[in-house]
């Protein structure tokens, strides 16, 4: 005998909505333009995104499929989600959101400098090899940008005076080469630090590199 | 509206295969690697400032790490299983991959967004009957739950998903013209592209294509820039329609195929993530799975 029962799926409603391609045209237009105006007119970005998250929010809203499911949910479901509302919407507009983890902000790829610079990491080994060194391949739980980014801003506090932290950082990316590379260990790490002018015309081969720091590795002669 | 065929048996496999993605990362990706790095380079984020430092001592050591690792994984096998169909294990599970999620970004630069949107889900699912069906072990009740109950994780994982994506578009477009106007994806593009060359005797080679990305393609990758983050701030109407879903996952995956080979970052999850916007074959195949088990006896839950 099975311990459940009546577990068929049973239909919540079904909703009206535009045609697709009229919805996606004027409601794109709509997004767009509201967007861009707001932003370039008030100048405040902020208020820019709650009119957009606003609109956002009342289009949710307008579907009745969706309001039926959520009003059926028990009343502490309702409240339970209308707090995970409100802590993503902090998360969203408190600068930065490295602080409320697991609430973040939702920002990405918006980086507009006017210089494109990246970072490159030579590794010698004790049987004078160069060896390319990937921080996201030794480090995988750090992969997707999250160890390039502490990387650029611990180089930053070192070329500033504060080294430690960055030194002790790297020496930690080349013990975990000479862990998976026993064979032949790292001595020392290089870091070459390219730089690109980003306005167009953009010429690749006038990228410079140039090499700002050393760090030598604990047991290297 | 999306999900309306979800049913426990759906829900089930929707657990099984949550669980089965974390199962995998964490076996994958190697943690106790971080244990290379100085323990001062930690900076605990959000919730995780409650924890004692003396904790994150033990914990970021190789053992810690590895330990760590080792509980999370059987929790998680545990949850896909249902070996103990405990909401309240299911929910502790959770908090601990909360916990690893976390543990990595203390070491990184920023809060970066690619397992989030599994991680949030994760979390919402112990708040419903995830153990009725496709379990090895079912929970006391004798009764199902209310069809709402099934239906609305799909919903609001869907939800989150886009949710997330209109939130990152929205916060993109109110940089107003000037960054639409300007190179930054292909900047950004560029970046990663430098960064995967090397020193080659004593000057510094660039990647095949450099000079192809940097002229020819630069009113290619404006258009591209706006296009996708109006997909974005647009895709919540994924919800709503078939037409539009279907277009919005043609656009998540070539989004996320473009993230990867044109920047370097990999968003595996929300591309695993993507069945979920599936009108029908999701719940038929969890269906399936419910009606080719042999017959089930009740067992008693022990939590």
């Amino acid at each position: 005998m099975s311990s459940v029962t009546n577990t068929r799926a049973v239909p919540i409603g079904r909703a009206r909505w535009l045609s697709p391609a009229l919805f996606v045209v004027l409601g794109g237009s709509l997004v767009g333009l509201a967007g861009l105006a707001v932003a370039k007119i008030l100048s405040l970005g902020f208020i820019a995104e709650a009119v957009l998250y606003v609109l956002a929010a009342a289009g949710l809203s307008a579907h009745r499929g969706l309001r039926a499911m959520l009003t059926e949910l028990p009343r502490n479901y309702q409240v339970g989600l209308l707090a995970l509302v409100g802590i993503l919407t902090v998360g969203q507009f408190v600068a930065g959101g490295d602080d409320l983890y697991p609430a973040t902000r939702w920002a990405m790829f918006n980086d507009q400098s006017a210089v494109i610079t990246a970072r490159s990491f030579e590794g010698l080994t004790e049987s004078g090899e160069r060896v390319v060194l990937k921080p996201m391949s030794l480090m995988l739980p750090l992969r997707n940008g999250r160890f390039e980014s502490r990387l650029r801003q611990e180089l930053a506090r070192a070329q500033a005076g504060q080294p430690e932290q960055f030194e002790a950082i790297v020496a930690g990316l080349g013990r975990r080469y000479t862990e998976l590379h026993p064979q032949d260990p790292l001595t020392a790490i290089e870091v070459y630090e390219l730089r690109l002018a980003g306005e167009s015309p953009l010429r690749v081969e006038d990228a410079t590199h140039e090499l700002v720091w050393t760090v030598t590795l604990e047991g290297a002669s | 509206m999306i999900h309306s065929r979800a049913s426990a048996s759906s829900l089930g496999l929707l657990r099984i295969y949550v669980f089965a993605i974390w199962s995998i990362i964490l076996l994958v990706e190697g943690l106790p690697a971080l244990a290379h790095l100085p323990g001062a380079a930690f900076r605990p984020r959000g919730v995780l400032m409650v924890i004692p430092g003396a904790v994150w001592d033990v914990l970021l050591s190789s053992t810690g790490l590895g330990v760590l690792v080792a509980v999370i994984v059987a929790g998680t096998v545990t949850v896909a299983l249902g070996l103990v169909p405990s909401r309240a294990l299911a929910l502790v599970v959770a908090g601990l991959l909360m916990l690893e999620q976390g543990l990595v970004r203390g070491f990184s630069g920023h809060i970066n967004h690619a397992e989030l949107v599994l991680l949030y889900g994760t979390l919402l699912l112990p708040f419903f009957p995830i153990f009725d069906v496709l379990s090895l072990r079912h929970p006391r009740r004798s009764e199902a739950a209310r069809p709402v109950m099934y239906q609305a994780p799909f919903v609001l994982f869907v939800l989150i998903f886009v949710v997330s994506f209109s939130l990152t578009g929205v916060a993109r477009l109110v940089k107003g013209p000037p960054l639409f106007l300007s190179d930054a994806l292909r900047n950004l593009t560029i970046r990663d592209w430098m960064e995967s060359g090397s020193v080659v005797a004593g000057a510094y080679a660039f990647p095949a294509a450099s000079a192809l990305l940097a002229t020819s393609l630069a009113p290619l990758f404006r258009l591209a820039y706006f296009g996708a983050t109006m997909a974005e701030v647009l895709a919540p109407v994924a919800l709503f329609n078939r037409q539009l879903r279907l277009a919005f996952v043609g656009f998540a995956l070539a989004f996320h195929v473009a993230n990867l080979l044109l920047l370097g970052v990999t968003f595996y999850e929300n591309l695993l993530l993507l069945v979920l916007f599936s009108q029908h074959w999701f719940h038929d195949l969890g269906e399936r799975l419910e009606g080719s088990r042999s017959t089930r006896r009740p067992v008693e839950a022990t939590a």
